[in-house]
């Protein structure tokens, strides 16, 4: 007789927002409403394909590209689009070479890679995570990503000389 | 904040929202990021700034206020960005790690550990959804067209904000919710307890985070009084 590898596998927790996804789309009331993930919905209650991304996804399907790998950083015309987004298309930074960006999956993959690197880079610091209103509780991805690469997390608590509320 | 930081020890991680706060919808001002820098600086703290929301408080350039003053300090310093709720390509999974450094030295030698990391992960990233929005950045029309569907839907949020406290205060709710129209971004903290918002479940089907956070941005004009009638329901 053998028993199986995942015998002993506990039940990890639920997400706590996408889990809550489960849930919502479980009821049957028509009237539900769903103020749980942050995702934009417009008045309709839909998630809207923008007409910017309409035309430029219909030139590309039309345009046929072959799909070979990526750079590991994804593609140069991307990550300069992005540099000049966050720091201006003129910016100081850019001009002398002090930035640098790979593509990543999503701002959750950003922050993992980000997250990886500083493990190897600063292998004993504590990462603390922002908080404004003093909630102990932060809901987003970055806690549970710096957590899965076994960094120390931490929740700053409030102080009284930055109020933000 | 400002004590807390100043308590942190050398080379520690301290990451921050560029702006539309997660979870709470608050925003530090220009003064106070300067002293967030400055006690940075003095204490040897390494920023990673998360920027999520870039477009959703005022527009792309003002929302970039706190990575400016970060570049203008000279500091080292990490940004994750996102184009999952900006250009709505959730699924696509679009972002971007951007790491600032000392010189072009420097940045050769930190983009090949980046590399090395993304390498033993997932190799390269997918090509459709960056296409896309580099296609519509590289294109001045549909630039615009993008920048104007970003400002609707941050104003669409606002408005919501401004209709749910008015509605509050219609309905006769005492406490004072004014702080949900002046907050950014899509979340605010609504103060209910975890009690209230299992009420809110069980007995309306409104689904919120057990901490009190709500997204705006699903509320629309036809279920907002309802929404309000909930609120004041369980309060």
């Amino acid at each position: 007789m053998s028993s199986s590898i995942f015998a002993a596998v506990e039940m990890a927790p639920r997400d706590p927002i996408l889990g809550l996804n489960e849930s919502f789309n479980a009821d049957a009331r028509t009237t539900k409403v769903n103020l749980g993930v942050g995702v934009y919905f417009d008045d309709n209650g839909k998630i809207p394909l923008l007409n910017a991304v309409k035309v430029a996804e219909k030139a590309r399907l039309e345009a046929m590209p072959p799909r070979g790998y990526q750079p590991i950083e994804g593609p140069g015309a991307y990550n300069q689009a992005v540099q000049a987004l966050l720091f201006g298309k003129d910016s100081a930074l850019l001009a002398e070479g002090r930035v640098v960006t790979a593509e990543a999956l999503g701002g959750t993959g950003a922050l993992k890679v980000g997250a990886d690197y500083l493990k190897r880079l600063l292998p004993d610091a504590t990462v603390y995570i922002s908080d404004p209103a003093g909630k102990t509780t932060a809901r987003c991805s970055s806690p549970p990503v710096f957590r899965s690469t076994a960094i120390r997390t931490t929740t700053k608590p409030r102080a009284a000389s930055i109020s933000t509320a | 904040m400002k004590a807390k930081l100043n308590s942190l020890p050398a080379g520690a991680i301290i990451v921050l929202h560029a702006c539309c706060h997660n979870p709470t919808g608050a925003d530090l001002s220009e003064a106070q990021w300067r002293e967030v820098i400055a006690a940075i600086q003095t204490r040897g703290l390494v920023a990673f700034i998360d920027m999520a929301y870039q477009g959703f408080a005022d527009s792309i350039a003002e929302d970039a206020l706190a990575l400016n003053l970060f570049a203008a300090s000279g500091l080292q310093f990490f940004v994750s960005s996102s184009f999952s709720k900006s250009f709505s390509l959730y699924g696509e999974r679009v972002g971007a790690l951007s790491i600032v450094t000392a010189g072009k030295d420097e940045s050769a030698r930190v983009m090949s550990q980046i590399k090395r990391v993304i390498r033993t992960n997932y190799s390269n990233p997918p090509i459709h959804g960056g296409a896309i929005v580099a296609a519509v950045l590289a294109n001045p029309e549909l630039r615009q067209m993008w920048e104007d569907e970003l400002a609707g839907m941050r104003d669409r949020i606002r408005a919501m904000r401004v209709s749910l406290v008015d509605k509050l205060k219609a309905k006769g709710v005492a406490r004072d919710f004014s702080f949900v129209a002046q907050q950014r971004g899509m979340f605010s903290y609504t103060g209910l307890s975890a009690e209230q918002v299992e009420r809110m479940r069980s007995e309306f089907g409104i689904y919120a985070v057990s901490t009190g956070r709500i997204c705006l941005a699903a509320l629309n004009t036809k279920n907002i009084d309802y929404v309000a009638d909930a609120i004041a329901a369980v309060l």
